[in-house]
């Protein structure tokens, strides 16, 4: 006799979400992720920093194998064989990538069943909406997808590579962070200046900023300590303007703000104002204090320019998930998880083995259903 | 001690294709063949505290989230914390009462600091940290969870439509099991013709205009970065994130797992440990059957000359061997891969796809000259090294390769001449091949047999410091 799926325990879902800095990983139906790690691992003593960046495909298996097998063995502590995985992926990570992840959890894990989920129609389901804009600012890359009625529209996405890196590389060169030791790495030191003393500073202040004036109140400066023994001081100016570049034009005129403008302008009339009310924020950048009321004027401010001043659009508005915006893609996993959506949309290793083959969207076109 | 282990002069190539020191490698006895690491299964045998060592069954360490129940980290350094104790007298007439804290020894991060109150029994109760966020996406489970049964449900009713009334059919594809999971926790059942069926309704989430703005004082507070987290401390607990240190709660310790190796061709055990011990039921590691190889003497490297070079071979095993030395082909090396078994011995259908081997990719700096012939050497015997008698033969060796030997060591003279064109600096990477040979000892349950002798190549990398 068949038994139902709910009801058999060892049936467990693992879900993950390899960012290009950390990763998310958890067991589907839980509230939040058992651990966020940076996406590092090692071949061979060698560390591996940017699994995204392994060009070859020997070295990006090997540290795909590796890099899974961490995952299972030091936080899941279960055998990946025969457990069904979910991976929360956006939708423009690399084919190559998408199919030696496939190779190393089907044939060197023998996982029962795996199913891509795209990150930003993933985002949706924690709020219990269909449609939204959904923007995702991670490490690497700010990347914009409208989804309506579940579905994302392709062809308005827009990325641009305005994340946690280029901020950081601003604290690089605006901070003068003096000789390391070894043993010290740098982007750690920037990405810490970033997480623990910068914030998004607002419209105005930053306005008055950039032409060199002093603002009231000043910011404080921080005194930060390198590894216990140097201290360099962080002016208040650095901290609450670092995040700015990420609202500047390039040559292009494209920034977070444009990208944003942009897709609503060319999406259809009858949905450019229901994605302006439903904006949703996801990746770790967002998180920057302020960062979202920034976004918000910044919106508002350039509503205001002949470019955009034709779209009837008034006002922006953004959700609040229930869950802190770095795991957010990974939450809407885990719900997408919980359901029967699951068994329908995965891709069985039978299927796998069989076909050689994976499908570039979530169907059920190839496949069984899994028992 | 073991950093000599670590040192990459001599590497064996694994059957993966994986260049490997000899201690990180495995005999498969039924493959006959080297496994490593990455071309063997790992599969989870207990689960236990690193710092208690208690051992958890599976279901009692998913139950706790991988959790130690008693062991508690430092959610500052991430080191164990102690309990401490102080007597406290409530008021003055009772006697005094004993009250616990947590304390970090290593950075002195103290329980008492954030809003945990102190304890009166030192197991604790210390309190669990809740995400606040819970209810509602409970309520978000539900309804995604009952919105897929519906689709279900509406496409077994437009199947069903062909078949009639098929109540058993019906039953059997919806999964009666639900069904009566349902009666069981006391649940309404599913009406029948889906009428009743009714997706638990959630409020979406109202987006907002009014964002939240930076605080005010944001811009003058002087930043005290001792009370502001790092991202590794947030990220340890990802449901609370707490920006401030003091909002920190101790963190439950997380399990660790024993493993146990399996061959993925032949599906036999490699390594197993104990329930309950530091010891291991099976355990073929290549370091107890495959002579090691060490360097003791090499003369100086010249580009183009042959000079020699001395290895010393040390058999681990408890029967006697013999090495047959062979030049590395590089032509070949990537052909054939996986060995033949024992004779006799069942072979095991591979029906599974394995992983691909990873291609070998060498390059080699010169030419090297390995001893002809077999060469024995002794089996190990643990009391030899006391007895002065025990003179080995050595009259079958031939001078001109064998340079001494000593129980079950032998030390051989090959010759290695560098390529013209070695760089400065570089190491002199050269390679041979090795074949010992095994005997199978193994009692064989099926098909009771003498003991045999297989020979068994190794590659051999070596990777020779080169200052000339
Ligand atoms: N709580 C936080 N506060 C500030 N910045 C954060 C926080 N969490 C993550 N970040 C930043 O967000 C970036 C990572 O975001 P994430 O969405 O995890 O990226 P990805 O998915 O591309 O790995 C990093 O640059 C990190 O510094």
């Amino acid at each position: 006799m068949k038994i139902d799926s709910d009801f058999l325990p060892e049936k467990q879902c693992i879900v993950i979400d390899i960012g290009t800095k950390y990763t998310k990983f958890g067991f589907a139906t839980e509230h939040s992720p058992r651990c966020i790690i940076p996406t590092c691992c090692e071949i061979d003593g060698t560390p591996i920093s940017d699994i995204y960046t392994c060009k070859d495909v020997q070295t990006l298996t090997l540290a795909l194998t590796n890099f899974i097998h961490m995952l299972f063995y030091k936080y899941a502590l279960v055998a990946p064989k025969d457990k069904k995985v979910i991976i929360v992926e956006s939708l423009l990570s690399p084919t190559t990538f998408k199919e030696i992840l496939a190779k190393v959890l089907f044939i060197t894990y023998e996982v029962a069943s795996l199913c891509f989920v795209p990150s930003h129609c993933a985002s949706l389901f924690t709020l219990g909406i269909s449609t939204g804009l959904v923007l995702d600012v991670g490490y690497k890359e700010a990347i914009l997808i409208p989804v309506c009625e579940g579905v994302p529209v392709l062809r308005l996405w827009q990325a641009m590579a305005l994340a946690g890196q280029t901020v950081e590389n601003q604290i690089k060169t605006r901070i003068d962070i003096g000789q390391l030791s070894p043993d010290e790495s740098i982007d750690n030191i920037a990405e810490d200046i970033k997480a623990r003393t910068c914030f998004v500073t607002s419209l105005k202040r930053s306005k008055i900023l950039a032409t060199g004036q002093n603002v009231e109140p000043k910011t404080s400066d921080v005194e930060y300590h390198i590894n216990g023994e140097r201290s360099i001081t962080i002016s208040g100016d650095i901290r609450e303007t670092v995040h700015d570049v990420l609202f500047e034009e390039n040559i292009d005129e494209m920034s977070i703000t444009t990208m944003i403008l942009e897709t609503i302008i060319n999406s259809n009339v009858d949905t450019r104002l229901k994605l302006a009310e439903n904006i949703v924020l996801i990746g770790g950048t967002v998180m920057a204090k302020g960062f979202m009321s920034r976004l918000k004027e910044e919106l508002v401010e350039k509503l205001k320019s002949p470019k955009y001043n034709n779209l009837k659009i008034t006002k922006f508005k953004f959700h609040i998930a229930p869950a802190f915006e770095n795991y957010i893609a990974w939450l809407g996993g885990s719900i997408f998880g919980s359901t029967n959506n699951l068994n329908i949309l995965s891709q069985t290793r039978e299927n796998y083995i069989n076909e050689n083959f994976v499908p570039d969207w979530p169907t059920t076109f190839t496949r069984q259903k899994i028992e | 001690m073991a950093s000599y282990m670590f040192q990459k002069t001599i590497t064996s190539i694994c059957t993966c294709g994986l260049q490997k020191l000899l201690p990180d490698l495995f005999f498969c006895r039924h493959c006959l063949t080297l496994r490593c690491d990455f071309c063997v299964s790992h599969e989870i045998d207990t689960t236990y505290c690193p710092h208690c060592f208690e051992n958890l069954s599976s279901t009692e360490a998913k139950h706790k989230k991988n959790r130690c129940a008693s062991c508690l980290e430092c959610p500052r350094c991430f080191n164990t914390l102690s309990t401490r104790s102080y007597s406290r007298t409530p008021e003055p007439k009772k006697p005094p009462q004993k009250m616990y804290y947590l304390l970090c020894l290593f950075c002195n991060w103290r329980s008492h600091e954030p809003s945990i109150p102190d304890q009166p029994t030192s197991s604790g109760n210390w309190p669990v940290n809740k995400n606040p966020n819970d209810g509602r996406i409970l309520d978000l489970i539900n309804h995604y969870k009952s919105v897929s049964l519906k689709e279900v449900f509406d496409k077994q009713k437009r199947n069903t439509k062909h078949y009639g009334r098929n109540y058993m059919h019906f039953l059997e594809k919806f999964g009666l099991n639900a069904m009566m999971a349902r009666k069981r926790a006391g649940l309404p059942n599913f009406h029948s013709d889906g009428t009743g069926f009714s997706t638990s309704e959630i409020s979406p989430a109202e987006a907002i205009e009014n964002v939240p703005e930076l605080p005010i004082n944001i811009f003058e507070d002087i930043v005290d970065l001792k009370q502001v987290s790092t991202l590794e401390q947030r990220f340890a607990t990802p449901e609370l994130q707490a920006e401030n240190t003091d909002d920190l709660f101790p963190i439950r310790k997380h399990l660790r797992v024993k493993h146990s190796l399996r061959c993925r061709v032949c599906e036999h055990n490699v390594v197993k440990p104990e329930y309950n011990a530091v010891k291991f039921k099976i355990k073929h590691l290549a370091y107890y059957h495959v002579p090691e190889i060490k360097i003791i003497k090499c003369e100086p490297l010249v580009a183009g000359k042959w000079s020699s070079l001395i290895l010393k071979l040390c058999n681990p095993a408890q029967i006697s061997t013999a090495v047959r030395f062979e030049k590395l082909d590089l032509n070949t090396i990537n052909i054939i891969r996986e060995p033949r078994r024992l004779e006799g011995e069942d072979l095991i259908a591979t029906p599974k796809q394995l992983p691909e081997p990873i291609p070998i990719v060498l390059e080699l700096h010169g030419d090297i000259m390995v001893p002809e012939g077999e060469i024995k050497i002794a089996a190990r015997d643990d009391t030899a090294e006391y007895d002065d008698t025990n003179e080995v033969n050595t009259d079958n060796d031939d001078p001109k390769y064998v340079y001494w030997r000593k129980g079950n060591k032998v030390a051989l003279k090959f010759e290695v001449k560098p390529s013209e064109n070695l760089k400065k600096n570089e190491n002199l990477q050269l390679g041979f091949v090795m074949h010992f040979m095994y005997m199978d000892t193994m009692l064989h349950v099926i098909n009771q047999k003498q003991p045999q002798t297989v020979l068994v190549p190794i590659n051999i990398l070596l990777n020779l410091p080169n200052s000339l």
